[in-house]
């Protein structure tokens, strides 16, 4: 299976897990697939998903977008840093 | 990077509604079949159960029928004389209420808050109060689409809820702490006890919770009282929306 491929598969699963799991679970599942990738852009739409979904008032900052976006940034400059 | 954070800023900012209904109506399938997947497998195990068992979870479920219904009876005398008592005093109800079914629930939602089955198009509208049973207040309706609601349970974290203890008629603000939970700082010599019931202002037979600890440090002058919703918010499948007339 290309990357791709992999990738798209991947976005439907989480996209359920955001949906169905408790959120710490999905939150987990991000954070690995965060790491797990060199460039995992979809946690910041999955955060974007945990606001429109759950959030009461839409109101910035937004928590759920902010945060994945900020822990994306922070993973990804630890990740050149080590050089993996 | 930056652009995909731009335009999902933008759509929250812009289109929060339009954003909102799109993936509700994206997520309803999901939430709707997986409550019907747990549904159909809870039930396998009763398969496995003997008929001794089961005959015995008759009978003490026919005892248990009995004397609810007795109890039923007497929580209807005693609603129609609190309705007669409220009309004689002025103090005319004007409830009208719906069961609606909950979709999404803590802890599947970080922020405390429910999506139930029912929006605009069966009249809520927002600050519409929520209701776990007939008397428990869990929350109010704080987003609508056209057929599902987002309520923010008063236990949220960033909510203070006004309240009032039944028994002194005091005034305290409640604290969201998450998961139907509840804190507050009190003077020491405050008179609040452990089981002690607090009511939505106005309403003094709508129930926000009721006190399970008070942590009273000696050298502080403040005590801290926990107060939890009573009933179990997290499996819950219906909950009642009053609707403003």
């Amino acid at each position: 299976m290309t990357n791709i491929y992999l990738r798209m598969l991947l976005f439907i699963i989480v996209l359920v897990c955001v949906i169905i799991l408790p959120w710490w679970l999905s939150t987990l599942i991000l954070v690995g697939l965060t790491v797990y990738f060199s460039f995992y852009l979809e946690v910041v739409f999955f955060g974007f998903l945990f606001d429109v979904l759950y959030e009461g008032n839409f109101v910035f900052p937004y928590k759920g977008l902010i945060l994945s976006l900020i822990f994306l940034l922070v993973v990804m400059t630890v990740r050149k840093r080590i050089r993996i | 990077m930056a652009v995909l954070f731009c335009i999902l800023s933008f759509l929250l900012f812009a289109f929060p509604k339009g954003t909102r209904s799109f993936f509700y109506y994206v997520s309803k399938p999901i939430w709707t079949g997986r409550d019907s997947f747990i549904n159909s497998i809870q039930n396998v195990g009763n398969y496995f159960v003997s008929k001794n068992s089961l005959a015995k979870e008759n009978m003490s479920l026919q005892d248990e029928v009995a004397s609810l219904r007795l109890k039923e009876l007497d929580y209807d005398i005693l609603q129609r004389e609190n309705a007669e008592l409220k009309n004689m005093a002025g103090m005319t109800t004007n409830q009208n209420r719906i069961l609606s079914r909950v979709l999404s629930k803590p802890p599947t939602s970080p922020y405390d808050t429910l999506v139930i089955n029912s929006g605009s198009a069966e009249g809520l509208v927002k600050g519409n109060k929520v209701y776990l049973s007939g008397n428990i207040i869990i929350g109010v309706v704080t987003d609508i689409t056209p057929h599902t609601s987002l309520v923010t349970l008063f236990s949220s974290g960033e909510e203070t809820q006004s309240s009032v203890l039944e028994r002194t008629g005091t005034s305290y603000d409640l604290s969201g702490r998450g998961g139907a939970n509840f804190s507050l700082e009190a003077p020491k010599d405050a008179d609040i006890l452990w089981g002690d019931v607090f009511v939505y202002p106005g309403s003094t037979s709508s129930v926000i919770g009721s006190v399970y600890y008070i942590d009273s440090n000696s050298q502080s002058s403040f005590k801290t009282v926990y107060i939890r919703t009573p009933g179990n918010v997290f499996s819950t499948k219906w909950v009642y929306v009053e609707k403003t007339i």
